[in-house]
């Protein structure tokens, strides 16, 4: 062959940057959070109750931001609008940017019914600016009655089954997005969609471990127990799953030894070797699966439970973001005609620096903890409390036209009796929503 | 769940947001209607001015034979070189201005062409016409890499200098101690 007239590297350099590795990041921390919420409405399972509305709010503050690192990246954001203005049958990124719109109807429909009990009666009771904000946020119908509450209830549980395979295809488009990139070996593989999809529901479980134990720290009460043990649980299997699945690509690539092996072999203990072998692989995977089988241990101690947990979510978090920066970064590393590699500069400053993805990805948090101090992420405060994880509901009168049910512990419900005024038209439900808030 | 109950007076907050819903929608499509171009999707998916528009924009990378019409002793120098395939562009920019600035002294003898700046050192430098002697421009192409063809002269750059003797080692223009850039002498 005349190689005479090849330059080398012939990929100059590395046009995805660390922005874009926020990108599948924060989509796949929706997805996973949305799976959480799921298995509350949809599966019953109670235990995750104490998580239930953090998960979903989580769900849509990150959906809130997950397309901001690529509007950051392209020259003229304006144009991200031409996908949905005039979409291509062919494009994948059309398909996401619809699916994208449809997922963020969903969840924001979703997030309105689970709380709108609680809007409406804060709508009734809080002045000023807020007020206002609630006020808006009830569309104006103040009814909380039990047969609206039972469609309510009905209409989320449809939209929490119709959420799963909406959060599945929106991750599994953005795996499919890299995977479906045939001149590159190293992303184009069937199972990317597959992998990016579980390694989301890894970082969407481990993303609200952590955030749970961080709401219950600010808020002086002492986690839930058996939620944390039941989330470490699904961290675990999930993280075992996704673990399993790119161990098995890379190990499917290196038995077939094609003719990219011999460079993704190097990329591997070269480039990628800190990034995958020790920080992915060996920190990321190996110690949080021995941390969360100690961690679901029944026997033990409920604040080493949550230690353990949280040490092994920030592993698992860490994980998932070396897993995105191996794809994303790793991938443009190697030269498309397999002879060289890319180096990748981060910087700290400029557009698609250090500083700037950090911004992004803080944000998400910041909408969180507005979100929160906006709405009431805390269904009891009793269900923080060790030893009360027993609820009953209590039907509470409110202004004469509410009859909400909120549920409370044994202790709240004595404290209630005790406190609540003669007139049950006086009575005031804010209040006792606006105590659990964060 | 009681299917009635949907279309009962408990559900009026359901309607109010599903008009909501409708009437975004709608103002969405609207919106969208407004905004697909006239030629749109006539011959893909694209508009069919594009194309002209397109082909009338400069071209942004100048080929070499527009160097060479000026710079005769490089094309010499590079025609019997490994370098020959290596445009000029890869070491001194687009050099659009300095074409430009080329063609006017041409006909007005009296313009000044200003002299090309030495690179920055980074690798998507916008200065118009640069001139390198940095090691980082030549190791693009001469690290050791997996997968290069044998033909193909490159090194390590640490053993290469030690083997040849080279005098500052750690100096940026070290390759220029021995090689010339048009006619390295490989």
């Amino acid at each position: 062959m005349d190689t005479s007239s090849f330059v080398f590297p012939n990929d100059p350099h590395v046009p995805w940057s660390i922005i874009i590795v926020l990108y599948p990041y924060i989509t796949g921390l929706v997805a996973g959070a949305f799976v959480v919420s799921a298995l509350y409405h949809v599966f019953h399972q109670d235990v995750l109750k104490p998580v239930a509305r953090l998960a979903l709010v989580t769900a849509l503050c990150f959906c809130a931001f997950a397309t901001l690192p690529l509007l950051l990246h392209l020259h003229h954001p304006e144009r991200a609008f031409n996908i949905m203005i005039t979409p291509s049958a062919t494009s994948a990124m059309s398909g996401f940017g619809i699916i994208y719109n449809l997922y963020m109807l969903l969840l924001v429909v979703e997030v309105w019914l689970v709380f709108r009990p609680d809007i409406v009666a804060l709508a009734q009771t809080t002045r000023g600016w807020t007020g206002t904000v609630y006020r808006l946020l009830s569309l104006g119908d103040r009814e909380i009655s039990r047969e609206s509450r039972a469609v309510d209830e009905w209409l989320i549980r449809v939209l929490a089954i119709a959420g799963i395979p909406a959060a599945c295809v929106l991750h599994g488009c953005v795996g499919f997005l890299f995977g479906a990139v045939k001149a590159n070996p190293w992303w184009s593989t069937a199972l990317m969609p597959i992998i990016f999809l579980a390694s989301a529901v890894v970082s969407g479980i481990a993303a609200l471990i952590a955030l749970y134990l961080f709401f219950c720290w600010r808020r002086q009460v002492t986690p839930d127990a058996d939620c944390i043990r039941a989330m470490s649980r699904y961290l675990w299997v999930s993280l075992t799953i996704a673990v399993s699945l790119e161990m098995l690509e890379l190990v499917h690539m290196a038995y077939e030894s094609g003719a990219e092996w011999h460079a993704l072999s190097a990329l591997l203990t070269d480039r990628l070797a800190v990034s995958y072998g020790i920080v992915q692989v060996l920190i990321g995977s190996v110690c949080p699966f021995v941390l969360l089988l100690l961690a679901i241990q029944s026997r033990l101690n409920p604040r080493l439970t949550a230690a353990l947990s949280a040490t092994a979510s920030a592993l698992v978090l860490v994980q998932v973001f070396a897993m995105r920066w191996n794809v994303v970064v790793g991938g443009q590393m190697l030269s498309k005609s397999f002879r060289g590699f890319v180096d990748y500069p981060l910087h700290m400053g400029g557009r698609e620096g250090l500083i700037v993805a950090a911004v992004i990805l803080v944000l998400p948090f910041i909408a969180l903890i507005y979100v929160a101090r906006l709405l009431p992420l805390w269904e009891s405060v009793g269900a923080h409390t060790a030893g009360t994880r027993q609820f009953q509901t209590v039907p509470i009168p409110i202004s004469g036209i509410i009859d909400a049910s909120i549920s409370v512990t044994n202790h709240q419900r004595t404290m209630l009796d005790e406190e609540q005024p003669a007139d049950p038209d006086a009575f005031d439900y804010g209040a006792v929503v606006r105590n659990e808030h964060v | 769940m009681n299917w009635r109950l949907i279309f009962s007076r408990h559900t009026r907050h359901l309607r109010i947001l599903a008009f909501l819903v409708i009437a975004g929608g709608a103002g969405a499509m609207f919106v969208r209607s407004q905004m697909v171009p006239t030629d749109y999707g006539q011959r893909g998916p694209y508009r069919t001015s594009a194309l002209a528009e397109i082909a009338s924009q400069p071209s942004v990378l100048q080929s070499d034979t527009t160097c060479l019409k000026c710079h005769t002793d490089v094309e010499e120098e590079r025609s019997e070189s490994p370098h020959a395939a290596v445009r000029c562009f890869h070491c001194h920019g687009n050099g659009r201005q300095h074409i430009a600035d080329a063609e006017k002294a041409a006909e007005f003898p009296e313009h000044q062409i200003p002299e090309a700046k030495e690179w920055d050192g980074y690798f998507r430098a916008h200065t118009d016409l640069f001139i390198t002697h940095n090691r980082a421009t030549c190791l693009s192409c001469h690290t050791s890499v997996v997968g290069m063809p044998e033909a193909f002269r490159s090194i390590n750059v640490a053993e290469h200098l030690e083997e040849q003797g080279a005098e500052d080692i750690a100096g940026g223009n070290v390759c220029f101690e021995c090689h010339e850039g048009h006619s390295p002498g490989l």
